[in-house]
């Protein structure tokens, strides 16, 4: 048991950054602050009052015990599957990792696939994105395909056994229809590490749904 | 005791999937797709997507007029898309289409010198023959045009030779 306290509320603020920051990110954002008020113990804290309900912030904290700390997120790998892309549409929500996407994509369109499981305020998620990102929804996001066109999904979780955890948005979309009518459907696993808590917000599919997949 | 009117064991898709030779299939299409990524995406949609029968049956035959057509010495010079070629247009759902625009295309296109010779120049032939084979799922309607292709390219080289 530790001695030090969380403020009251903190699920409920959680559920909404991670709603519109995503699960990972906003992960690091509460851990980050966390952790210099409250120290080990607060992550501590952190883990025992979220980790069940949001297995994303207990893998993100898990390895925050181990000494890791967030750094630059280095877009350089994924960018390489984008040669001779001119638009780009994106499932799932991790904001930093799409901010350093769109800001090292000048040229290239993109859109985000307004739905997830947790609420969001999509009007203010797409606002943050100072005018470079559309939203859409499952059935507009045929009309960004194209043979220059890819779809890019924010997946999570250890590649050992062959699967990753996306977001129920990608299984919505992931059909024989837009399987062909994309060029790449590229997989940036954005927190890869094994999950100590079932995947809950997530789903296992095989890697082998992406024609890349890249770590972050 | 084998069940009634079984007459031959059915391959597993893994030993199916097993036999597709991605590399090979992009070195036949090369020609057509010069461009990498494109090439790609093309070998993609015919082997690796649709019905695993038609990615098997797509590759024997694609595979074979390739290695005639190695054999006959055929060469493709198309790096450049043909005036004539036939564009192969994704099939997106009618109320996204947009009166007027064309809709975004495959980077495959069709070589329309094969129906042609078929038509023997009775008009209409080469029309409906290209609706029908460009027609249908993007994986089958790929490799109908990948082996036209072929199959064209193969006919003029018999038919320049004396």
């Amino acid at each position: 048991m530790t001695t030090v306290a969380l403020p009251q509320g903190l699920v409920q603020a959680f559920r909404t950054a991670a709603g519109e920051l995503g699960h990972a990110g906003a992960a690091e954002m509460f851990l980050r602050e966390i952790a210099a008020e409250r120290g080990t113990e607060g992550v501590i804290m952190f883990r025992d009052i979220l980790g069940r309900d949001f297995p994303v912030a207990d893998a993100v904290a898990e390895r925050w015990q181990g000494g890791w700390r967030p750094g630059p997120i280095d877009a350089s790998a994924v960018l390489r599957h984008l040669a001779g892309i001119r638009r780009l549409a994106i499932v799932g929500l991790e904001s930093a990792h799409l901010d350093a996407l769109v800001d090292a994509l000048p040229e290239i369109e993109v859109a985000l696939l307004a739905w997830s499981a947790l609420p969001a305020d999509w009007d203010r998620v797409i606002a943050n994105c100072a005018g470079r990102v559309q939203a859409v929804d499952l059935d507009g996001i045929f009309s960004w395909a194209g043979p220059a066109s890819a779809v890019l999904c924010f997946v999570y979780g250890s590649q050992d056994g062959g699967t990753v955890y996306a977001p129920p948005a990608w299984l919505r979309l992931n059909g024989p229809d837009m399987r062909t009518q994309f060029r790449s459907l590229i997989g940036w696993n954005v927190l890869p590490v094994p999950f100590t808590v079932y995947p809950r917000w997530f789903h296992e599919v095989q890697m082998a749904d992406f024609t890349a997949l890249e770590e972050a | 005791m084998p069940p009634p009117h079984h007459h031959h064991d059915r391959a597993a898709a893994s030993a199916i999937a097993l036999v597709l030779d991605a590399e090979r299939l992009a070195r036949i299409l090369e020609p057509w797709l010069p461009d990498t990524g494109e090439r790609t995406y093309m070998v993609r949609c015919i082997i690796s997507e649709g019905p695993i029968h038609h990615r098997g049956a797509s590759y024997a035959l694609i595979a074979l007029a390739g290695a005639i057509a190695e054999r006959l010495g055929v060469t493709v010079t198309a790096a450049a898309p043909h005036a004539a070629d036939i564009a192969v247009p994704m099939r997106l759902p009618p109320h996204l289409q947009h009166p007027g625009e064309d809709p975004p295309a495959y980077p495959l296109r069709l070589d329309p010198a094969g129906l042609d010779h078929l038509a023997a120049g009775k008009p209409g032939v080469r029309q409906v023959l290209t609706d029908a084979v460009i027609d249908g799922p993007p994986h089958h309607a790929l490799a109908n045009v990948a082996l036209l292709n072929l199959l064209a390219a193969i006919l003029r080289r018999v038919a320049s030779q004396p």
